[in-house]
């Protein structure tokens, strides 16, 4: 497999500000890559680096093995063969469907042409919309063009910036499976940015979470959902119930009782522990030392509080045993934790 | 350099009669200034903000008169009053020609606020006039202020309106000092001390004009005044400002084509007319030309360099017309004298004098293509000459277009320039207007006024149009945006 991009040790500045500092990431061929990030982390400042839009301070971009930015080099947008799709997709508005998806394949013959643009339509499943103007298209349609253009001139990078930001939740769902089908099934290496952590883990082969101008985890989504570099990622993807422990021959001791660490750790060290609330389990225990004191239902699973003798934690149960306000139940630990030396 | 030197400029400069016309200058721009604002803002509160019937109405005739140059209305007000001269004639008809523009920007600042603010502050207390000065007045300020400059600069650098109605200005003096004598060193002292209060103006109107409020377009909504008692003074207010600034020209030009069309040489008019159209093909085009080029630059690669080009660029536009063309002959007499007195020379009055218009009108539907067009576009393997080619002129070809027609037509009507600097024997529809006013020939000059107003009234209509739009696209677009 070959490094389709490769950043070295990326700066950038935004009047005054550091957005990125000292950033480096290598994508292989084929791969699905996620910058995962809150807003104003500088995901599609990077983003506009890569394609070109933008030239960063410091550092070096290789894209397809070949240098596109670096000492005295810097290769304009039109020439990286980059493809991109926006956030609100911006199809030209005055070319249809066809014409717009064949906008960059102005090097091919009319035939040639024509008959990539059906290959992209049936591959975006958007056949019979040839004709259609930008503002007869529905969101969903809207973004699918957009990214058959992208595709049009077998780009060997996509980036994706936040392409479904702008849809309802379950055209979300839906179309970011058809992006993922559609991508995988062309072969091309693709990135996309987002904040949405549910999107990241469920799309890509390997996420980056983009932090301080940096990555500060970079791994596939189940690495980076079990096993958080540090307590703040851990908080950073979804809930996590912080405690304080000790580590006493190979356990860590906590308000919760002994509890296994996942990682190397050394006698004596303390420490915080992070758990995800679906690694607790409630037992129902008239004589248990928690009480259920707050519980949010969400029909598939529910948010249960439990208020022990020294904390207070939230698990999550399945929704129809959760336990109800007021119950006593026993707490336990399911698996093992992340320990992080303070 | 041998035509004039410092010495004597600096003596010219410091003559009693250049304190007069510098008294005189001043004193009308000032008081066309502030008579523009009260009655654009007043006719802009009564229809944005009231809800007296027949608003509609009143925000029509409150535009109209910029269908009318205003030399036309100098010409239709001494056609129709004999005595009809000095300060006091000088004043209304330049309000006359000013308050509109001050009434559409003052309008769209009103339409642009949100009127809930207003609401919340009543609810907390503040009485009419609190509002107005907390909560109204701040939202409007600068658009009120730069309305009341922009008539301050059209009054000092107004050329056609001052010299009809004899009212002594500089740009009046300075075409006296031109014409009369070989010795053109008094005309270009004059020009410079011209020069040096447009640019006065143009420094002290940032600081007070005050900070841009950015309103939240989301939640715009209007709640309507009601009067009361105060309804018939304002329909009266309203109704009297209609009758002079409008009935009353219309009247006089009604009155003098009567005769005027029944005696008038037809070939004389249609001869000014292809000039006129001639001269503003010729001006449009290369201010079009040149316009789009700019505009592209300073929308599209901003740097500091176009910024500054777009700054000095506004700074031309605010020097008198006089003052360019005199610049102009000066300059044509030492380093081309080939190019004196012919059409050439003209062209290049004019694109100088209207670039700036011409670039403002394009960059609006420049800058309306969203900008990510362009980078798709790129993404896409397309270099920059094809993106303009393939999206950005599909795109804001129309209004680029609509820009290019609106320049030639101001171009139609400009006089001091054409006067000075036309081939001899060539006339327009505006130095012909001139020629016949000078000698009181009114009838004569009735068919040109008329002209004038109709190809006068296109722009005008345009423009009314395209603020009225501008606020209801700015709306669309945040809608698309959040």
């Amino acid at each position: 497999m070959s490094t389709v991009l490769s950043l070295q040790s990326i700066g950038k500045a935004i009047a005054g500000y550091q957005i990125l500092q000292n950033l480096s990431l290598d994508v292989q061929e084929h791969e699905f890559v996620a910058i995962l990030g809150s807003s104003g982390s500088g995901k599609t400042t990077l983003l506009r680096l890569i394609s070109g839009f933008d030239s960063p301070d410091s550092g070096d971009i290789q894209i397809g093995g070949q240098p596109v930015f670096g000492k005295g080099l810097n290769v304009s947008a039109e020439q990286r063969r980059v493809g991109y799709v926006p956030q609100d997709a911006a199809l030209f508005p005055h070319l249809s469907v066809a014409k717009n998806i064949e906008f960059g394949l102005n090097k091919l013959s009319a035939a040639q042409r024509s008959e990539r643009v059906s290959e992209l339509l049936k591959l975006v499943d958007l056949v019979g919309y040839e004709d259609r103007m930008p503002d007869q298209l529905s969101g969903g349609q809207r973004h699918r063009v957009a990214l058959a253009r992208a595709l049009a001139p077998k780009p060997q990078l996509i980036l994706l910036d936040e392409p479904f930001s702008s849809l309802d939740a379950e055209l979300r769902v839906r179309l970011r499976e058809d992006v993922r089908n559609v991508i995988a099934k062309t072969g091309t290496t693709a990135i996309l940015v987002t904040h949405d952590q549910e999107e990241a883990l469920s799309i890509a082969s390997r996420v980056a979470v983009l932090r301080d101008g940096g990555f500060a985890q970079i791994g596939n989504p189940s690495e980076i959902y079990q096993a958080p570099a540090d307590v703040e990622m851990a908080t950073f993807l979804g809930d996590s119930v912080i405690i304080n422990g000790v580590i006493k021959d190979d356990k860590v001791v906590t308000d919760l009782g002994l509890l296994t660490p996942l990682n190397k750790v050394a006698n004596g060290a303390t420490g915080r522990v992070a758990i995800r609330p679906e690694n607790f389990y409630l037992q129902p225990n008239p004589k248990g030392e928690g009480e259920v004191i707050g519980r949010q239902y969400f029909g598939h699973d529910a948010l249960v509080e439990v208020k022990l003798p020294k904390l207070v934690i939230q698990a999550r149960a399945n929704g129809p045993f959760a336990p109800e306000i007021g119950m006593k139940v026993t707490v336990w630990v399911r698996g093992q934790v992340n320990f992080y030396t303070d | 350099m041998t035509e004039f030197g410092a010495d004597k400029v600096i003596a010219n400069v410091f003559r009693a009669r250049s304190l007069e016309l510098l008294a005189n200058s001043v004193l009308l721009a000032a008081s066309v200034s502030i008579a523009a604002v009260a009655v654009g803002g007043f006719q802009a509160w009564l229809t944005a903000r009231t809800s007296i019937k027949g608003r509609a109405v009143f925000a029509i005739l409150a535009a109209l008169p910029l269908a009318m140059p205003s030399y036309v209305t100098a010409y239709s007000f001494t056609a129709l009053f004999g005595g009809f001269k000095g300060f006091f004639a000088a004043w209304l008809v330049l309000t006359i020609g000013t308050a509109p523009y001050v009434y559409l920007a003052v309008s769209a600042a009103l339409i642009r606020s949100d009127a809930a603010t207003e609401e919340v502050a009543r609810s907390l207390g503040s009485g009419r006039w609190r509002v107005f000065s907390r909560v109204t007045w701040p939202t409007i300020r600068p658009a009120a202020v730069s309305g009341g400059l922009l008539s301050a600069l059209y009054s000092l650098s107004d050329f056609g309106a001052v010299s009809i109605l004899s009212f002594d200005t500089f740009t009046r003096a300075i075409y006296g000092a031109y014409r009369s004598s070989f010795d053109r060193s008094g005309a270009a002292s004059l020009a410079a001390i011209l020069v040096v209060l447009t640019v006065l103006l143009l420094i002290v109107e940032p600081m007070l004009r005050g900070k841009e409020i950015n309103t939240d377009a989301r939640v715009r909504r209007s709640s309507q005044i009601q009067l009361g008692w105060f309804t018939p003074v304002a329909v009266a207010l309203a109704s009297a400002w209609a009758f002079v600034s409008l009935a009353i020209p219309t009247f006089s030009l009604i009155r003098w084509n009567q005769t005027g069309l029944s005696q008038v040489d037809l070939g004389e008019v249609t001869r000014a007319l292809i000039n006129s159209i001639g001269y503003a093909f010729g001006g449009g085009l290369i201010a079009v030309v040149f316009g789009f080029a700019v505009a592209i630059l300073t929308v599209r690669w901003r740097s500091k360099v176009t910024v500054a080009f777009d700054r000095t660029m506004w700074l031309t536009h605010a020097v008198p017309g006089i003052v360019v063309a005199l610049a102009l002959v000066f300059l044509s007499n030492r380093l081309l004298p080939q190019i004196y007195q012919t059409s050439t020379l003209v062209l290049i009055a004019y694109l100088i004098l209207f670039l700036p218009n011409a670039i403002a009108a394009m960059q609006t539907p420049i800058s309306q293509a969203p900008r990510a067009l362009d980078e798709i576009a790129a993404s896409l393997g397309t270099s920059r000459l094809q993106t303009i080619r393939r999206v950005l002129i599909p795109i804001a070809g129309p209004g680029i277009l609509a820009g290019a027609a609106l320049v030639s037509l101001s171009v139609l009507k400009e006089l001091p320039a054409t006067l000075l600097l036309r081939e001899t024997g060539v006339e327009t529809l505006a130095t012909r207007l001139w020629n016949e006013t000078s000698v009181s020939a009114y009838a004569a000059a009735a068919p040109y006024a008329l002209l004038l107003v109709v190809v006068a009234g296109l722009p005008a209509w345009l423009l009314n149009r395209q603020v009225r739009q501008s606020v209801r696209f700015d709306l669309n677009s945040r809608m698309e945006r959040e």
